[in-house]
């Protein structure tokens, strides 16, 4: 019975969250939809907007990007147990 | 998840077929990143399930991380420097129209970069269980 109100409630919240995300929409500013739909192909030479972004509009989004990859990996390796990794001294 | 590995017989020669398929699959979505949906970050997360599956059937870390880490590295050093090198090399070239390959060697660069640091943080992780 439990797992029923916990299903009901559950399923509840999730239109909730549906519904509040629906209302919220707000449409992009047109003048930056001209800009970056329109003139991607031209200013950059990539087909795919979503490269021609993420690769010249916001390069820096992307270097940090893989900077924090890069900064995940070493405190994953500095920070956690050793164990019987031969690699380490 | 650890303990499936020891009846590798069916799982390991199914995974072994898919290497190359996975593989192909990877370097397909990096190199047609700039035209088509993907790119190096999706690219690269493909490329370490090659590893991460290969551990699945055969649990042994028989390669130095530190070569991993250390290829992490230098590909980071290579994504810095190849918009900045461009950028000194050809005046104006966010304006101008240029050629694709950047796009391509940047999702190339990139593509393996994320590929060793998820398998290197997977390796990390799996170590820890043994």
């Amino acid at each position: 019975m439990a797992r029923w109100i916990k299903a009901v409630g559950l399923a509840l919240l999730a239109g909730l969250v549906i519904w509040l995300y629906d209302q919220g929409h707000v449409p992009a500013d047109p003048l930056a939809l001209a800009q970056y739909l329109g003139g991607a192909l031209a200013e950059t030479g990539a087909p795919n907007r979503v490269a021609a972004i993420y690769l010249n509009y916001r390069m820096f989004d992307s270097l940090f990007e893989t900077m924090m990859l890069l900064v995940c990996v070493l405190a994953v390796v500095r920070l956690s147990w050793r164990g019987h990794d031969p690699d380490e001294p | 998840m650890i303990r499936m590995s020891h009846d590798r017989s069916l799982f390991g020669r199914l995974i072994g077929l898919l290497y190359p398929f996975m593989l192909l699959l990877s370097f397909y979505i990096i190199l047609n990143g700039h035209a088509s949906p993907g790119g190096g970050f999706q690219g690269g997360a493909v490329l370490a399930t090659v590893l991460i599956s290969r551990y699945l059937t055969y649990p042994v870390a028989d390669f130095r991380r530190k070569h991993l880490q250390m290829a992490e590295k230098i590909l980071f050093g290579a994504i810095l420097l190849l918009p900045i090198l461009l950028l000194f090399s050809r005046p104006g070239w966010l304006i101008a129209p240029y050629d694709r390959w950047y796009l391509v060697a940047m999702n190339v660069l990139i593509g393996l970069k994320v590929g060793t640091g998820l398998s290197i943080i997977f390796y990390r992780f799996a170590a820890e269980t043994r």
